[in-house]
């Protein structure tokens, strides 16, 4: 498979930031000019919300600085927004490292998706190209625009990635069995949706998605890979497992993945981990495992320590019907 | 933070709650958090056209803004999400009493281009002037005229905004 992450516009930030039109009247000292007092109020007549930003953040933005005092001694509802800033700041963030592991890797990152955009469009306007196609990429499905919210199914037929029975949470069909962490897998065929289980049939064009509950934060990564091909990443798409906090009920991924038209197993797994790590840190014992896997077969242990859900499921080329 | 010089652990640790708090008007909760994550490498893949004249903050709040709506195309999750959570930020101004704003989040929102979204999220949910949406939008003042008429056209003939 092969992700595509979310789609660009270029009408947004680069043609604003490059046509020359932003300039916050910093002076080369550094100081904000006074021109800027009548901007940071908004149309009632408060101070606007990135206004007060830039007073918490930028101590050499003078004269906002000034023009915003003044407004702050008089206006009760102001100060009482920037108090509520200052309090928030008060508590210091963490970096994600998840964040800092992707420094070097962003720009790769960033043309694989352009690349894969184009083919995902060519398959929703041509059928037949959704077999074709990505046997030209090297057997590879196209994934989804990353922000499709696909709507999932409820209730008892909610496929869970250990297979086995136990209490569903009515609210959000996936199935629970104890423990601190699950996943729920659902496939769409273009006009409905279904859970699946290991050993269900997929097909070419299908799309799945993923509901995910756990009990406490950590880092969640869900990667696949099929019998013969390179494991690939499937949440988040970047390979870098993203931080997962802990909810009483399960959410639904923006992410989800496209199945190709290679037949064969599909393994998909999902790990939750104490500590940051990546699909790198996993590749080899995935793919050592995931090609040529008996679906009966558990999977070993991806990382020590993490906790680790699986589903086998097999594809079949032909697409079930037009892709929509 | 100046052009080339853009170190994310710095940047982050600087700016976090910048950010958050902006992706707070559209998200809640954990997936906040990713898309906190997701702008600021957004951020990193563009650091290049971060020039070093510009706030950092003014920069990030845009990249934030657009990054949030690009992501929140699905007009169903548009209208959820905004709805669900354009009260409750800290530092923010309530505008769901306002019946424009309200309009605009419920009905109108969904079906404008990003352009037009842009512009009409500044001006009903931000309730910024028009010199400043055009500031933060890159276009003129008169453009953001324009987009704030159109939206006004398509809010009348549907009953629209007041």
């Amino acid at each position: 498979m092969i992700q595509d992450a979310m789609t660009e516009d270029p009408t947004t930030e680069d043609a604003m930031i490059e046509d020359g039109r932003v300039d916050d009247g910093r002076t080369d000292d550094g100081a904000v000019d006074d021109r800027w007092g009548a901007g940071v109020l908004d149309r009632d007549g408060h101070v606007t919300a990135l206004a007060l930003e830039r007073y918490l953040h930028e101590p050499k933005a003078h004269g906002l600085r000034r023009t915003l005092d003044a407004h702050l001694s008089a206006c009760g509802t102001c100060a009482g927004r920037l108090s509520a800033m200052e309090a928030m700041n008060a508590t210091p963030l963490v970096v994600p490292p998840a964040l800092l592991q992707r420094r070097t890797q962003a720009k790769v990152v960033q043309l694989r998706p352009r690349i894969f955009a184009t083919a995902a469009l060519a398959i929703a306007a041509v059928a037949l190209v959704a077999v074709a196609l990505p046997q030209a990429l090297g057997g590879a499905a196209v994934d989804l625009d990353a922000t499709d919210p696909a709507p999932m199914v409820q209730g008892p037929g909610a496929g869970s990635a250990t297979g086995a029975t136990g209490a569903v949470a009515a609210s959000t069909g996936l199935r629970r069995k104890g423990g601190s962490f699950d996943v729920g897998f659902w496939v769409h065929d273009g006009a409905r949706e279904r859970a699946v289980a290991s050993g269900d049939t997929v097909r070419a064009g299908e799309r799945v998605g993923f509901r995910v509950w756990s009990a406490t934060p950590g880092y969640l990564l869900i990667v696949g890979v099929d019998s013969s091909g390179p494991a690939y990443a499937c949440h988040p798409q970047s390979g870098t497992a993203g931080l997962v906090a802990a909810a009483p009920e399960a959410r639904t991924l923006a992410s989800a993945v496209r199945f190709d038209a290679k037949p064969g197993l599909e393994r998909l797994v999902a790990l939750r981990c104490d500590a940051p790590f990546a699909l790198a840190d996993v590749r080899v014992a995935l793919e050592r495992a995931g090609h040529g896997a008996d679906p009966k077969r558990q999977l070993p242990v991806l990382r020590p320590g993490c906790a680790q859900r699986q589903i086998v499921l097999r594809k079949v080329a032909a697409p079930a019907e037009p892709l929509r | 933070m100046a052009q080339g010089q853009f170190d994310v652990g710095v940047v982050y640790r600087d700016y976090g709650h910048v950010v958050l708090r902006r992706v707070l008007r559209f998200y809640s909760g954990s997936e906040a958090e990713e898309v906190v994550q997701e702008v600021f490498l957004k951020a990193l893949e563009r650091q290049d056209s971060f020039r070093g004249a510009s706030s950092p903050v003014t920069w990030l709040y845009r990249v934030a803004t657009n990054h949030c709506l690009n992501r929140l195309r699905d007009e169903r999750r548009r209208r959820e999400l905004l709805r669900a959570h354009a009260h409750d930020v800290p530092g923010a101004r309530p505008r769901s009493h306002d019946p424009d704003a309200r309009i605009f989040l419920a009905s109108l929102w969904s079906q404008l281009d990003e352009e037009h979204a842009a512009v009409g999220t500044y001006y009903y949910v931000d309730g910024l002037t028009h010199d400043r949406i055009a500031e933060l939008v890159g276009c003129s003042p008169r453009t953001v005229g324009n987009r704030l008429a159109a939206i006004r056209r398509l809010a009348e003939s549907q009953g629209g905004l007041p």
